[in-house]
């Protein structure tokens, strides 16, 4: 494959996998598809090359966290509180509590726990992956996940919605 | 919990639109569309004016109505021919600077709004440098000042933003009427600037900063990682010290080197023992590096370009030592504790709830100086702790670390220490003392600490009007209400009684009722008031929350006795059955009651009980009581469940709180 098969292939691929990764850190369905729009871009114009399918993974999803992470740390999301509309789309407007809870919650959750609840249950990645993804220690990895767990518990909670 | 966070990230998908123009644009070479991938704020004119309007909305609270007053802005038409559509440009040489907020980038509390004069120099500094339109997008991650102003009502907003990095200058103009939905203009713009006016604006406005860099041609501003190859293990030791002060003693040594001409050079193979500094800017994408041998060779790597750039700097061994001793120290324990006071730069110390998640309210203090506490931590010798194993609830913070109550420290990094000789009485005596030298933060601390002495009360207080006197700067007594719910303390050992209130206007007061202490604040600066809003917001605009009002008493054990004696009134012909906590039974069908709880000498021995009643009203509905009694039988506060349904009222009723400075001391139990 040259570079942009790749680009073009990682996106057919993991394009989904991307904007969901932006979005559960970054909390917002419009900063999440700028997002997913650079991560594959750089990957375009870079000429990365990849032993494999996980590893391209790995990098893209490494890619869309950081900057997802720097989304919230930029002005862009200090000085603005924007409706997300295009979330709005997605998400049903008969979308149980429970589900708007959640929804609300992703979006206050801080990134350190955000980054790694996603990996670990959406993408399924065991603590030692993790740390490998996000440059963290394995078991730095291991407290953000509990500490992440018990935090989204505890907010979910505030929402009014209980296991 | 799992389940439902799963099927919510399953909606994310990338939509059909953004999808088919992604593979448009990664269908063509890269070199094509390199012009689009720059230019990533191009999506802004697509956002909606919803979000616009929120801005708006924004801005009235922070500036208020006001004229349109841009200067530097032109409209030029949109079309050619067309002149009833127009499009905004800016420029910064002919901007009007004056009120914007500027802010160091990562430092909040460096926010600032521009003087006149500061205006007025950055006006003409801007007139001067040569500033080149470019069609790039600006990269966040490199930003080193940012700057806002919104201004407009309602109906008819503007808000200007940018940010300046080293070579470059952003800046976002948006126009908004909320009245039309309509989004006037959107329009941003990147200009080059020259590589040493950022810094010279940061100097004018924010003075010299320490990590400027003296003389190594890298900044360790954001740094990712860094390894150390071991030479003695064959290992690599990776580190990713997100931290400001491990940066700044970083940046400190590599600007102490005397550096000598780079030469051009090639770089094969990372020598065993090594560091390796990768991403020096966090931008992670490796964009720069650099390799510090022990034989004091330094090479330095930019991959910015196409190919890699290498330049080499020769040192000694001797500095390598010296870094060898840094990098040892730094990853002590010592300077793990010195890291986290660093943050200490707007001094405060919290209660937090467990895992770092507020408990109910928070405590904060001011602690201007933790030399003491640091001397205290540096001199012990410290163990790791394993995270499960100890950590527990509630813990005070300071900086980057938290305190737990059993003595463990934990670094917001997760790392997890204890004294090797267990002995945390000093430091945490240090941390209570600082928390109660502030009167007032031990009031709250009061409410906030408190399982072992204090019996939480299960009523929730509906509807409290708090009638507050208080005397105002010029010594007049002045009275407001402000209206609330919230709960009831009991202090088992003294029966001493707080109250935690938490307002409908964005108030929380606590209160003693044993002499009558009283501590209100407000949450918020904007918000409508009944009584003396001048007074109380404005110590709230400063973060000064707490305010003392004069004249306040309270007298409970009067109260609760009426309570009593209504709730007695309200079920005198109704049989129950009651058992109290400590397992007694008795039936009672009327009367006292102190007679429910002090069955012959079955008096409960000390402090608050709880006695459960079930009984039938005359409508035939089953009800359980619960109650909260005293050692004298006087009923605190009681909830009433409906069996039937389940549904739970509990009553605190405060509106015959006495308030009377004059009344005499409060009776004891």
């Amino acid at each position: 494959m040259d570079k942009g098969d790749t680009a073009l292939y990682a996106f057919r691929k993991y394009g989904d996998t991307v904007i969901r990764a932006a979005y559960a850190v970054c909390g917002s369905y419009h900063e999440a598809e700028d997002i997913t729009q650079e991560v594959f871009l750089k990957l375009h114009s870079s000429g990365q090359s990849f032993s494999g399918d996980d590893h391209l993974k790995a990098w893209l999803l490494r890619a869309a966290i950081n900057r997802a992470k720097n989304y919230k740390k930029s002005f862009r999301v200090s000085r603005t509180d924007f409706s997300d509309e295009e979330a709005e789309n997605v998400f049903a407007a008969e979308d149980s509590h429970e589900a708007k809870a959640i929804q609300e919650v992703i979006k206050r959750l801080p990134e350190r726990y955000s980054s790694v609840i996603f990996l670990y249950y959406y993408e399924g990645y065991n603590t030692r992956e993790i740390g490998e993804i996000l440059g963290i220690s394995e078991n730095t990895a291991s407290s953000r996940l509990t500490r992440g767990r018990k935090k989204l518990k505890a907010e979910l909670e505030k929402e009014g919605y209980h296991e | 919990m799992n389940k439902i966070y799963r099927e919510q990230l399953d909606k994310i998908r990338c939509s059909d639109s953004f999808r088919a123009e992604m593979e448009e644009k990664l269908s063509s070479p890269p070199e094509e569309q390199a012009g689009d991938f720059v230019d990533h704020v191009e999506a802004a004119p697509k956002r909606s004016i919803k979000r616009f309007a929120a801005v708006a909305a924004a801005a009235v609270l922070v500036l208020g109505a006001g004229g349109l007053l841009w200067h530097g802005i032109t409209r030029a038409p949109d079309v050619p021919g067309d002149e009833t559509k127009e499009q905004t440009q800016i420029h910064p040489s002919t901007m009007d600077f004056d009120g914007f907020e500027f802010t160091l980038s990562g430092d909040d509390q460096s926010k600032k709004m521009l003087s006149a004069e500061e205006a007025a120099w950055l006006e003409e500094y801007l007139s001067q440098i040569t500033l080149v339109e470019t069609s790039g997008s600006f990269d966040f991650d490199d930003q080193e000042m940012s700057f806002y102003r919104l201004e407009g009502d309602l109906e008819h907003s503007i808000r200007i933003s940018g940010a300046f990095s080293q070579n470059e200058l952003y800046i976002w103009y948006m126009e908004v009427s909320s009245t039309n939905e309509e989004m006037i203009s959107d329009y941003d713009q990147l200009y080059l600037i020259p590589s040493e006016s950022c810094q010279v604006i940061r100097d004018r406005l924010f003075g010299s900063t320490e990590t400027a860099v003296a003389s190594a041609p890298f900044k360790f501003t954001d740094m990712s990682s860094f390894e150390y190859h071991d030479p003695e293990t064959g290992e690599t030791l990776r580190h990713w010290p997100r931290s400001e002060y491990i940066c700044q003693r970083l940046q400190e040594f590599f600007d102490s080197l005397s550096w000598p001409d780079a030469v051009p050079a090639e770089f094969s193979e990372t020598p065993p023992g090594s560091f390796v500094f990768d991403d020096l800017d966090g931008k992670g994408s490796g964009a720069d590096s650099f390799v510090f041998s022990p034989e004091g060779t330094l090479w330095y790597i930019d991959r910015s370009g196409v190919e890699d750039s290498v330049t080499m700097y020769s040192f000694t061994p001797d500095d390598y030592q010296r870094f060898l001793e840094l990098y040892r120290d730094l990853f002590s324990y010592s300077s793990m504790i010195k890291n986290a006071l660093f943050y200490v730069n707007c001094p405060a110390a919290m209660i937090y709830g467990e895992f770092g998640s507020q408990h109910g309210d928070a405590v904060q203090i001011k602690v201007s100086d933790t030399s003491a506490l640091e001397q205290i931590l540096t001199a012990k010798e410290w163990v790791e702790v394993d995270f499960e194993a100890q950590y527990v609830g509630r813990e005070y913070r300071l900086g980057t670390m938290a305190f737990m109550e059993n003595g463990v420290i934990r670094f917001d990094s997760g790392e997890m220490i204890q004294p090797a000789d267990g002995d945390s009485s000093d430091y945490l005596d240090w941390l209570k003392a600082a928390l109660y030298a502030d009167p007032l933060a031990a009031g709250m601390a009061a409410l906030l600490l408190p399982e072992e002495s204090y019996e939480t009360m299960s009523a929730t207080i509906t509807d409290l009007a708090l009638e507050l006197s208080y005397n105002d700067e010029s010594g007049l007594m002045k009275t407001f209400t402000d209206k609330g719910t919230g709960s009831l303390w009991l202090n088992k050992k003294t029966a001493d009684e707080y109250l935690s209130i938490t307002g409908e206007n964005g108030f929380s007061a606590a209160l003693s009722g044993q002499d009558g202490e009283f501590i209100y604040r407000r949450n918020a600066g904007d918000l409508p008031l009944d009584g003396p809003d001048e007074l109380l917001t404005s110590q709230f605009f400063n973060e000064q929350p707490i305010e003392q009002i004069y004249g306040m008493r309270h007298y409970v054990s009067d109260r609760l006795q009426r309570i009593s004696k209504q709730w007695i009134s309200g079920q005198s012909e109704v049989y129950a059955y009651c058992t109290t906590s400590d397992g007694r039974s008795f039936s009672t069908i009327s009367g006292d009651a102190r007679t429910l709880v002090s069955d012959g000498d079955k008096n409960a021995e000390e402090g608050v009980t709880t006695v459960s009643c079930l009984f039938t009203d005359v409508d035939e509905q089953s009800h359980v009581l619960s109650l909260k009694v005293d050692t004298k039988g006087n009923v605190i506060s009681y909830c009433e469940q409906l069996k039937e349904t389940g549904q739970v009222l509990c009553k605190l009723d405060l509106s015959d709180v006495k308030y009377d400075d004059q009344a005499e001391d409060r009776p004891s139990y």
